[in-house]
């Protein structure tokens, strides 16, 4: 928890409004999702909304974006499209280097399964299955054996500090407990990214502050890059790329 | 964690409905249970209706059947012994019969002299404890009309006819009101005696013999109740072949087993061919066509009601699983944003309906074997078709087995099929659109 991330907070702290520009030269890997000029129409009756219009945009390996916006901007269309759960109307979308249009939908299945990792505002948690269940769930997807898949669980059951909830169903559970198992869940195959649509939305702010917490520090461990999109300003602060959405266009913060 | 465990929790996610589910899968199968169970016991019955009035197989003299019914005597077999032997003695046939035996129809005019009253009658002579076998032919166990509380007044307490009363015969309750036999003289004791004449068939003047009357008995037709009179054979072999060897007008065959009609009806007709014999045969059901017409109608109105019964539970089931995808609607988008393909939400669908459809079935067969047990031990009596004795309703769920099997597998097949179809909707929904629900 030290190190690293304390280094980073005390950076932004210092008042750099931009860590993007400064941690895009450092890192020599591609990055991780790079969209192109995408856009995204719905039909609403008669009328189109254009909920995107038109973004370019990368993220680096390891990044830790958060993505603000009033209701409306498009935040869950964009995080949708790197999601691999939606299609933009034009435009191109590349999640580890792979162009998501190219893939059929049985082979995007399989790509979320590995490459990506989900955080909802409303947990989403499977209601019948335990905690430890939950976070099972995703490892035999993947076709991990199920004593693996038992240990593994556990061991990210540690991870979030919820040895003791193991085999409580969610609904015994409090909301910051559920969006701990939540985040079990998606770390749990090592994916590289984690896409998190308002996960505090839910949740009291010093819950939500702790989950946004865990997960930065989840990224400090592990690596796995985390976009999170969210309301919150004080969920922001941790953010080191910030990127703000107002009617599908990115502009400055 | 594996993916039935998962579906079996699924089910049971709402109790109240998937019980309401579970309960109209179950009761479809024990219904489809009781009534493929009536049903199955109305064919055993039918089978054993059909044999205990005509024996499995009849016998007749070539041209019988089409123009005997005015000379019946005039088609007579003579050789009947020479013939009963041939068949009894036939290494084929010895293993499948269980009895054969002879009858001689005759018709007349019947008299009263002590009431000057006289009658037409159709008299059936036969062997008296043959006769007696035959109506007692009963391999499946069924129950018996005549051991009905109900029926006791409709069968006479003494046989029909016995062995040791040579004169002793049975009027139709009708033709005794005609003939002015009074149930108060019958049991005098001296037996009112009536007299029987006929033509003999090769023509001359009538013969007569008398007989004296043991009892009245009632016959469902009308018809034969007005002219019917069971008698000896040898006492109707008397009255229109006087003096000579025994002669009957059918043969009528008993077998083991129903199922070797066929057969028995293949070697006889060999034998027929061998021998010159100059006879045709009918089976029981030819003989009483009507018997099986109302069991094929039967088997209609089960279909009807399959039909029935098929088209609701597909609906009642479609039913609860759509209700249960559209409110599960968001969690099917979290796991396939997961990782969850399409195929892997049908299977998850259609494994919760293989789970309900398999406890809803394993319910129904309990519940209708518990059903057929209660109806068994009910005593519900009722009349069925062509007859005038009450019968007790029986349903046999189990024999044979496949009854059970079959209700139980169509429900189980329905269930699939029912939740196919909403699985495979669930499948196809966009998995934003459903992250928004
Ligand atoms: N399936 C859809 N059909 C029609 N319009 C849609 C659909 N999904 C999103 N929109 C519209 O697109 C725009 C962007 O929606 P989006 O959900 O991405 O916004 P958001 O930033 O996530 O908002 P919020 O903060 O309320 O979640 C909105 O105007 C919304 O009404
Ligand atoms: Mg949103």
């Amino acid at each position: 928890m030290q190190g690293r991330g304390y280094k980073r907070k005390q950076f932004l702290y210092s008042g750099l409004r931009e860590p993007y520009r400064l941690i895009m030269p450092t890192s020599s890997s591609p990055p991780l999702v790079q969209i192109f000029e995408a856009h995204k129409d719905y039909a609403l009756g008669r009328r189109t909304v254009h909920a995107l219009r038109g973004l370019t945009l990368e993220i680096p390996r390891g990044g830790f974006v958060v993505m603000q916006g009033p209701s409306g901007s498009g935040k869950t269309t964009l995080l949708n499209l790197i999601g691999c759960i939606d299609h933009p109307t034009s435009g191109r979308v590349l999640v580890a280097g792979q162009d998501t249009s190219l893939l059929s939908d049985a082979e995007l299945s399989g790509f979320r399964a590995r490459k990506l990792g989900f955080v909802f505002q409303n947990f989403n948690l499977i209601p019948v299955l335990s905690a430890s269940e939950n976070i099972e769930y995703p490892l035999r997807l993947i076709g991990v054996p199920l004593a693996e898949a038992r240990k593994r669980a556990k061991a990210m059951l540690e991870e979030m500090n919820l040895r003791e909830e193991a085999d409580q169903r969610p609904s015994e559970l409090s909301g910051g407990q559920c969006q701990r198992v939540a985040i079990g869940r998606a770390l749990v195959t090592q994916p590289d990214l984690v896409i998190a649509d308002e996960p505090t939305a839910n949740l009291d702010s010093a819950t939500g502050k702790m989950i946004i917490n865990i997960m930065h520090e989840m990224r400090d461990r592990l690596g796995t890059t985390f976009l999170i999109s969210t309301h919150d300003p004080e969920v922001a602060v941790l953010a080191e790329q910030r990127w703000n959405l107002r009617d599908g266009i990115l502009i400055d913060p | 964690m594996n993916t039935w465990s998962l579906a079996l929790r699924n089910v049971w996610r709402n109790t109240r409905r998937t019980s309401v589910t579970m309960m109209a899968i179950a009761l479809s199968c024990a219904g489809l249970m009781l009534f493929g169970g009536y049903i199955s016991w109305a064919h055993l019955a039918s089978e054993v209706h059909t044999v205990m009035i005509s024996g499995h197989l009849q016998l007749f003299k070539e041209g019988f059947l089409e123009k005997g019914s005015g000379n019946p005597a005039g088609y007579a077999i003579s050789n009947y012994d020479e013939l009963r032997d041939l068949l009894l003695l036939d290494p084929v046939l010895a293993s499948k019969l269980d009895l054969v035996t002879g009858q001689l129809i005759v018709q007349g005019i019947v008299n009263n002299s002590a009431k000057k009253t006289s009658a037409t009658f159709a008299g059936f002579g036969c062997f008296a404890s043959d006769i007696e076998r035959i109506i007692r032919w009963n391999p499946y166990d069924l129950t018996e009309a005549r051991d009905l509380a109900a029926n006791s007044h409709l069968f006479a307490a003494k046989p029909e006819l016995d062995d040791t009363d040579p004169e002793g015969i049975t009027l139709g309750e009708g033709l005794a009101r005609v003939l002015e036999v009074k149930p108060d003289e019958l049991k005098a004791k001296e037996r009112p005696s009536v007299e029987l004449m006929s033509l003999p068939p090769a023509g001359g003047l009538p013969n007569m013999v008398s007989g004296t009357v043991r009892q009245t008995s009632i016959r469902a037709l009308e018809q034969i109740d007005n002219h019917l009179v069971v008698m000896p054979i040898k006492l109707a072999n008397e009255l229109v072949f006087p003096g000579e060897p025994l002669h009957v007008t059918s043969l009528q065959i008993l077998l083991k087993r129903t199922a070797d009609i066929p057969a028995v009806q293949q070697r006889i007709a060999e034998l027929n061919a061998s021998h010159q014999l100059g006879i045709e045969q009918r089976t029981c059901t030819e003989l009483n066509p009507n018997n099986v017409r109302s069991l094929g109608m039967m088997d209609m109105f089960f279909v009807f009601a399959f039909c029935i019964v098929s088209v609701v539970l597909v609906f009642t089931i479609y039913n609860t699983m759509m209700m249960g995808i559209v409110e599960r609607t968001r969690e099917i988008g979290a796991i396939r944003a997961m990782g969850v393909t399409r195929g892997g939400i049908v299977t998850m669908f259609v494994q919760e309906g293989i789970v309900i459809g398999l406890i809803g079935g394993t319910l129904g067969v309990a519940l209708g074997l518990f059903a057929a047990w209660c109806i068994n031990h009910a005593m519900i009596l009722y009349t069925p078709p062509y007859v005038n004795v009450q019968a007790k309703l029986e349903v046999f769920c189990a024999r044979p087995p496949t009854i059970i099997i079959a209700s139980f597998l169509s429900c189980f097949f329905i269930a699939l099929i029912a939740s196919f179809f909403p699985a495979r909707r669930a499948s196809r929904m966009g998995i934003a659109e459903a992250l928004r629900h």
